[in-house]
């Protein structure tokens, strides 16, 4: 554009810091507005401590997705125009909402955002505000495929294909990783239960979440194919010696870890936890640490999501 | 064992999974052609893509050998080929070397930029 400051190398490498900030932070937040509040439609509502936590934690996660969503459109405005002095620039502002395909795109997710911190604004925690929270965050998950690579494939079958295989892939991840913070408060407020009432309970709420993420998974997989295949045409020998696909492996290894808790989770202590009536307390708090690292290992695989998403895939 | 099968699968699959990675566009060919020598003054630069891009906010700027900027119009793309920016030269080239310098942003927001040289023959 005419007249726009074009960023030194310095704030490019700032620019593409802030971006991948906000894009981590952003997208873990979207993932608990969805997951978080979907965990309540699949499992026991009488766990009133949990369920609490869980409200608390959509009201903390509301602002901070409203926070990095501007943050991470700030970025893309600063990738644009090179630099963040033309991010206030009315005329940017003009062509980014007005005059490109995105800015409509872009637009609905403020709104979505603003309705996100409406809702948590609000006194209630019924099942309708959960339910508001829920249908908030998939809309904002889905969103995000038309402001990036699933958005290339055009009007036509391969552009419908891009899109659907994105959402699945970020609806079923988002139920999977979003859903471990609720049962981590769970599986505290249940240690608090007499003890001949704990592991019956335990098993049904593991159970029921592992029902969920076993789909989720199988999910993940067939769209995270169909999203490889779409970049690489073919040709996975155009991953290897580019950023890309270093942090493309970086993330499939961390998923691949989270399964691994996962199967130790549903396979080894939940038999576990029902086998052995004296040694429960020390595999309850088992449990509860690997689902805890199993949350650490989601977090950080959306911390690679964040960096892949501004990295150059391989050309 | 049907379950450990389908979480073997479902972790080698994984392995190969990605998010929608998101794309850049990159210069695939230019006119005139990148290095080129051309005879007599080119009125535009048509320069195309691997992706589709943005017309509002890419264009390109042209620089004589001694770097001397020449006018250049708005970068435009054509409905039919949403990859190919067209930039009007705003004055006849003389002959010598010239140097163009473009940026664009594609459709998935991501900006790239390059340069590239092309001479006019005497």
């Amino acid at each position: 554009m005419e007249g726009m400051d074009h960023a030194s190398g310095t704030e490019m490498i700032t620019i593409f810091r802030v971006l991948v900030l906000a894009r981590w932070i952003h997208f873990s937040s979207v993932f608990v507005l969805f997951g978080s509040a979907f965990f309540w439609f699949y499992q026991d509502n009488g766990l009133p401590r949990a369920r609490c936590a869980t409200a608390k934690l959509l009201c903390i996660a509301a602002p901070i997705a409203a926070f990095t969503g501007l943050g991470w459109l700030a970025g893309i405005l600063a990738n644009m125009t090179g630099g963040f002095s033309n991010v206030v620039n009315l005329e940017t502002l003009r062509l980014f909402f007005f005059e490109t395909q995105f800015g409509a795109v872009a637009f609905l997710r403020l709104m979505l955002l603003g309705a996100a911190v409406l809702v948590a604004l609000m006194p209630w925690r019924n099942k309708a505000w959960f339910s508001a929270h829920l249908h908030i965050g998939a809309l904002l998950l889905i969103n995000q495929a038309w402001l990036g690579h699933a958005a290339e494939g055009g009007a036509g079958l391969l552009g419908v294909l891009m899109i659907v295989a994105y959402c699945i892939h970020v609806i079923a991840a988002g139920a999977w990783v979003g859903g471990l913070p609720p049962l981590l408060f769970v599986l505290d407020e249940l240690r608090g239960l007499r003890h001949d009432q704990t592991p019956e309970r335990t098993h049904q709420v593991l159970s029921r979440y592992s029902v969920m993420a076993i789909a989720a998974v199988a999910l993940i997989a067939v769209s995270g194919i169909a999203n490889a295949e779409f970049h690489v045409r073919g040709s996975p020998d155009a991953l290897l010696h580019t950023d890309y696909g270093v942090v493309l492996f970086t993330k499939a290894i961390l998923v691949i870890a989270m399964l691994a808790l996962a199967f130790f989770n549903r396979y080894v202590a939940m038999p576990k936890l029902r086998a052995v009536a004296k040694e429960r307390d020390g595999q309850t708090a088992k449990l509860r640490a690997s689902v805890a690292m199993e949350l650490v290992l989601g977090i950080l695989v959306l911390c690679a999501a964040a960096l892949l998403g501004v990295t150059p895939p391989p050309q | 064992m049907k379950q450990v099968r389908i979480f073997i699968l479902a972790a080698f699959a994984c392995a190969l999974a990605a998010t929608a990675a998101f794309a850049h566009a990159f210069l695939d060919h230019a006119a005139p052609a990148v290095g080129s020598t051309v005879k007599g003054s080119p009125s535009e630069l048509e320069l195309s893509f691997t992706q589709n891009i943005v017309p509002a906010f890419s264009g390109a700027e042209i620089a004589s050998a001694e770097g001397g900027a020449i006018p250049a119009g708005k970068a435009s793309v054509d409905s039919g080929s949403p990859n190919v920016m067209h930039v009007r030269i705003g004055r006849a080239l003389k002959a010598g070397v010239y140097l163009v310098s473009w940026h664009v942003v594609s459709i998935d927001t991501h900006r790239t930029s390059g340069t590239y040289k092309f001479t006019v023959a005497p």
